[in-house]
């Protein structure tokens, strides 16, 4: 895992220390502690998030036959009584894995501000930045493996509200295609280890005179960036990125489209400790024509998923896997005259399976046309409470912004503990 | 590998391919004695020598339109004036915006019929010169006045090398060549220069390149903002106002009013944008161009302002009765002929396909902005104040300042613009003095300056007032508006060396120090590797728009229909635009400025990684540093490129008759500054110890520090 060549190392924490001004060896050992968390608790986190604003009525909550189902019909799931929409026929067989929480609402019906509030429990306030899930988890409980970043983005967009006032240490990794892997992590073949270091140490000389000058924040941070950045070339954990490492059957299973792979990618670097992998699927903004549009997108989906279900349980990493399907709002009981829903906070669907969450649940209900919650209601910092009391994380633990207020993982909401036993 | 030249030879294939590539072109090297990369232009260069003829036809074709915008410009200073006192000014102001708009009466009714004509770029004006002087003064004894009774030091005054190398970042978006910096710090300290460079680089391509990289993060800028919705005369549209200037308030007003088909009246890309989401586009108006979020009472009364629901759906009243699809009959007469031969066709997917496509063409052809006189606003269905009922109708109420008197015949998009876009509106013109001055200084005097409130104060109140009205007195210049800001000796002093504190104040002893954004990094790495960065210029997209155009009583079967899909994809494949790029591709890198890029790019590209917006979100883009950021710089094709022969770093390394030139040009080059002694001494040890490697080690060196990355 971390290369034990004892004049690399020496040179590591010589650049680490005396040339960039910080250490690393701390980081190990607080990997130490977290892998000694009972076990329990999910260590780490697939958090699949539904771009666009996902149909609850075409997924996870549909309503046949009513004047607000649409086309959408409905189909039985290895669960009884529970049904899902006939876009998922895969998931469908996995119900028994999955918490289906129908009763979701919030107050923000605009893209942008909806999924800052999904991704941070907060609504998006000029004055300061919240951070994401991810880096809320790396804050709480530390890296899973120093050398690999604390979380990571698959295809996610600019808007992310990434790591927010932590600042640019607790930063997820984007990875712009699955495919692609992590780019750049491999000097050109030419230029040796040592001529690279020495590159380094160059760079930090002349580099010196400016950094002494403008001693902020932003320009110190720049100095941990560097040294992450050179450990991570030198580890033999980069290959974790490679997805074509995986047998062609194996990435053949996972569908040929960026969010299977995406969701593929997700399971090696959460098999290598990386705490939390987000990975996006786009556009589910379905405000015109809506059966033409959502159909190609729920199937590649509920393939990737399905698969990643079934993959982590048969690499026995389920119980400690916790999976999320989030989105930032639904869409409207009404089916308007492009043919397509819009959006509505009032009422949609999440889901929660692996990590030893109790499988086969439905959290909350609809009413009977889906337009308003009609049993146990969810907020969004109830939601994320959850994930973090899964994790077995303080959701009450306050940090503090650099401006002084206190924030919380769920916004001061409590878990929904009935979802575990 | 043991040297820089023996690389530099086992590449010389490829540096050879790059050179070939570019020499085709014609501008690979800069040509001897000229003394800058690029002259300010008369007007965007059309299409670079590609069509000479066609060429000169536009610039006739210009000539006539910047005669017409002049006109209209003057009759519209008058018009703006006039609306300020009288409420019944309507048909006054419809001859600014485009410059082509017709009575308002006839443009209800029926499709506008001329098409959209380029304006003319032009330049700052050199007799406004002395004005200039004045009112930097003035701003500087404001700053002067507030340090003062807050007892703070201004910054000391940066050197020369300091301010060249700020003043082309800001301006034009990217470091100076070493030339160009040399042929600066050489002119005497007793001229003018600094002045002269700031107007020269107002008026270059750079500098219209550079606001467009601004603009299309503030307006979400997307070529295809969906596969039946074409963004790019909209696009092109917006570098057209950027190169002539026009008036600010003319360009919001040209946005929020525009009526027509995007290739006719490019302005209205604008609400196309926002296609069947009018609620959000209006809270996106209010936010970019008012500096107000009123998004929350969209749903709810704003929980932290004051806006109620009920004055969210009053001020979208206004803009309700715009239609985007004014066209829809006429082209679904047009197309009905190849529709219905596309039903027939027994092949099911064959059938879907080319549905999808003629329905997509067929949809383009329908977007036609207009108003729909009578279409009333109401109250949402789950309306809960008692203010209102669910269902009631609402009338069209601003949310402050003053109240349009609207008549039956009024537009009312028309009243909105004028309210939101005229002088009296108690926060469009502060709005966009504040967000020119954060361009200059990196911060707002009231920051940020997207989240007004009641209670925001200005960190200085008389300075906000001055530039407020110094903003009205260049009649909405943005160049003319910037040209003062940069003039003022508080933005050339020293960058702020400490941490902004967000609860204090900033009252401007320098401008701040920033991280370039990505367009910056982008633009600065092409600067040191072709001699002419802005050869390029994105085509038009004219033949697209010729490729996809139906006219109303057109009639299309399924053969015309094929052929308007296959132009289409033609166009897209292989068009003017998809072969220059690939002449100006090397090793599968696109080397043209940001501007010129797609938009929005890929996100594992270069710009995107270094946190260019993905143009889903008002300011999208980021400077926040992250490690996949730190190995591009580290290992990406293009910090490598630098090193091989062909970029103009290299060649210019290399004509240096001594080491001694040599080591200056890298650190002119890089950080447009001479070596410290320190400097000097350890590159000389690096190149003698190292030989010709030696170099390649010292230019990878300094493109990676803070140095390189942050605008001192």
């Amino acid at each position: 895992m971390y290369d034990s060549d004892p004049t690399r190392r020496h040179f590591m924490s010589t650049v680490a220390r005396n040339l960039l001004g910080v250490s690393f060896l701390p980081l190990v050992g607080n990997s130490a502690m977290a892998a000694s968390k009972p076990r329990q608790n999910a260590t780490q986190v697939i958090y699949l998030y539904m771009s666009g604003a996902m149909s609850q009525f075409e997924t996870f909550d549909p309503k046949p036959g009513t004047e607000t189902g649409g086309e959408t019909q409905a189909i039985d799931t290895n669960v009884a009584g529970v049904k899902v929409s006939q876009y998922l026929p895969k998931l469908a067989k996995l119900a028994d894995q999955l918490a289906l929480v129908r009763s979701l609402s919030t107050e923000t019906g605009a893209h942008g501000p909806g999924a800052y509030v999904m991704r941070t429990s907060y609504r998006e306030i000029a004055s300061t930045r919240h951070p994401s899930m991810g880096p809320w988890i790396q804050r709480l409980a530390g890296k899973g493996n120093p050398v690999l970043p604390g979380s990571v983005v698959i295809g996610g967009g600019s808007g992310h509200p990434g790591s927010g006032y932590l600042g640019a240490q607790f930063m997820p990794v984007p990875i712009g295609r699955a495919r692609n892997g992590l780019q750049n992590s491999k000097p050109p073949e030419y230029l040796s280890e040592a001529q690279f270091d020495h590159r380094m140490q160059l760079a930090d000389r002349f580099d010196r005179t400016f950094e002494r000058k403008f001693a902020t924040t932003e320009v110190e941070g720049y100095s941990k960036l560097y040294a992450e950045a050179i450990r991570l070339m030198r580890s033999d954990d980069l290959a974790v990125f490679d997805i074509n490492k995986e047998p062609k059957k194996v990435r053949e299973a996972y569908g040929n489209s960026g969010f299977g792979q995406g969701c593929l990618l997700a399971r090696r670097l959460v098999q290598n400790g990386v705490k939390f992998v987000e990975v996006n699927l786009g556009s589910w903004d379905d405000h015109r024509t809506i059966y033409d549009s959502l159909p190609n997108r729920a199937a590649q989906f509920d393939l990737g998923m399905s698969t990643l279900l079934r993959d982590l349980k048969s690499q026995g990493m389920l119980d400690q896997t916790l999976v999320v399907v989030a989105t930032e709002f639904g869409r409207t009981p009404k089916i308007n005259q492009n043919a397509g829903r819009d959006h509505f906070p009032g009422a949609f669907s999440c889901v929660l399976a692996g990590g030893g969450i109790n499988g086969g649940t439905v959290y909350g209900a609809t009413d009977k046309l889906g337009k308003a919650v009609e049993k146990d209601p969810v907020s969004v910092g109830e939601f994320n409470a959850t994930i973090a009391h899964a994790m077995g994380l303080p959701h009450d633990e306050e940090i503090y912004s650099p401006d002084g207020r206190p924030f919380t993982i769920g916004d001061g909401s409590a878990p929904l503990k009935a979802l575990f036993s | 590998m043991k040297s820089w030249m023996s690389r530099a030879a086992r590449l010389a294939v490829g540096a050879f391919v790059l050179a070939a590539a570019l020499d085709d072109a014609g501008h690979l090297h800069a040509e001897e004695g000229s003394s800058t990369r690029s002259e300010p232009s008369q007007s965007r260069p059309l299409f670079g020598d590609f069509n000479k003829k066609l060429a000169e036809q536009k610039k006739a074709e210009q000539r006539e339109a910047a005669q017409r915008a002049r006109d209209a410009k003057q009759g519209g200073s008058g018009a703006r004036e006039m609306s300020a006192t009288s409420s019944e000014g309507s048909g006054s102001r419809e001859a600014m915006g485009s410059g082509t708009r017709e009575p308002m009466s006839a443009v209800r009714a029926s499709k506008p019929s001329k098409a959209y004509e380029r304006p003319l770029a032009t330049k700052v004006d050199p007799k406004l010169e002395s004005q200039v002087a004045v009112a930097a003064a003035e701003i500087d004894r404001l700053i002067m006045e507030k340090l003062k009774a807050e007892k703070i030091r201004p910054n000391p005054k940066t050197n020369d090398m300091q301010f060249v190398r700020r003043a082309y970042l800001d301006i034009t978006g990217t470091i100076p060549t070493a030339r160009q910096t040399v042929e600066f710090l050489s002119k005497s300290r007793k001229s003018n220069k600094r002045a002269e460079l700031i107007d020269e680089l107002l008026n270059s391509t750079g500098h219209v390149s550079h606001s467009f990289n601004y603009w299309a993060d503030i307006l979400r800028l997307k070529d295809i903002p969906s596969e039946d919705n074409l963004g790019r005369p909209y696009v092109d549209w917006i570098k057209d106002v950027l190169a002539s200037d026009m008036a600010y308030d003319d360009f919001v007003y040209a946005m929020l009013t525009a009526e027509g088909r995007v290739w006719d009246h490019p302005a209205t890309g604008y609400v196309l944008r926002d296609l069947g989401m009018p609620l959000s586009n209006l809270d996106n108006t209010v936010r970019i161009f008012l500096g107000t979020r009123v998004g929350c009472a969209q749903c709810h009364d704003h929980p932290f302002d004051r806006w109620t629901q009920k004055e969210f759906y009053q001020l979208a009243a206004f803009i309700h009765p715009t239609v985007m699809q004014a066209n829809r009959k006429q082209i679904d007469a047009a197309v009905a002929p190849a529709m219905k031969e596309i039903r027939n066709i027994a092949d099911l997917e064959q059938r879907d396909r080319l549905r999808r496509r003629a329905r997509d063409i067929s949809r383009i052809n329908q977007r036609s902005v207009g108003e729909a006189e009578h279409k009333m606003l109401k109250l949402p269905h789950d309306y809960q104040y008692d203010d209102g009922e669910p269902g009631e109708l609402v009338e069209p109420a601003v949310i402050f300042g003053e109240q349009p008197e609207l008549t039956a015949n009024t537009s009312r998009r028309q009243a909105f613009a004028r309210w939101l876009a005229g002088p009296e509106n108690p926060r469009f013109t502060l709005t966009i003095a504040n967000r020119l001055w954060k361009r200059a200084f990196g911060v707002g005097v009231i920051d940020p300056v997207d989240d007004l409130t009641d209670e925001s104060e200005p960190t200085n109140e008389a300075l906000m007032d001055f530039l407020i009205a110094e903003m009205k007195r260049v009649n909405y210049s943005q160049r003319e508006f910037l040209r003062i800001l940069y003039n003022t000796e508080a933005y050339q002093r020293e960058a702020y060396r400490k941490n902004l504190v967000a609860t204090e104040p900033y009252h401007f002893p320098g401008p701040v120090l920033r991280r370039m954004t990505a367009e910056q990094v982008w633009d600065s790495m092409l600067t040191l590797t072709l001699a002419d960065p802005e050869q390029y210029q994105r085509p038009t997209s004219e033949k697209l728009i010729e490729a996809v155009a139906i006219s109303p009583g057109d009639e299309l079967d399924l053969d015309a229909m094929r052929v308007k899909i296959k132009d289409r994809e033609d166009e897209y494949r292989n068009g003017r635009e998809a072969k220059l790029k690939k002449k100006y591709t090397h090793k599968g890198e696109l080397l043209v400025r940001a501007s010129e890029m797609s938009l929005p790019l890929g996100p594992s590209h270069f710009l995107r990684q270094f946190g260019q917006s993905d143009r889903e979100l008002i300011s999208g883009g980021t400077t926040e540093g992250h490690v996949p950021q730190i190995l591009t710089m580290f290992n990406g094709k293009i910090s490598h490129k630098l090193l091989y022969e062909g970029t103009v770093i290299y060649d210019e390394v290399m004509a240096a008759p001594e080491l001694r030139d040599k080591i200056d040009v890298i650190f002119l080059s890089i950080l447009s500054r001479k070596p410290t002694r320190s400097d000097r001494k350890l590159a000389l040890a690096e190149i003698q110890s190292n030989g010709p490697a030696g170099f390649g080690n010292v230019i990878w060196a300094l493109l990676n520090t803070r140095e390189f990355l942050f605008i001192q």
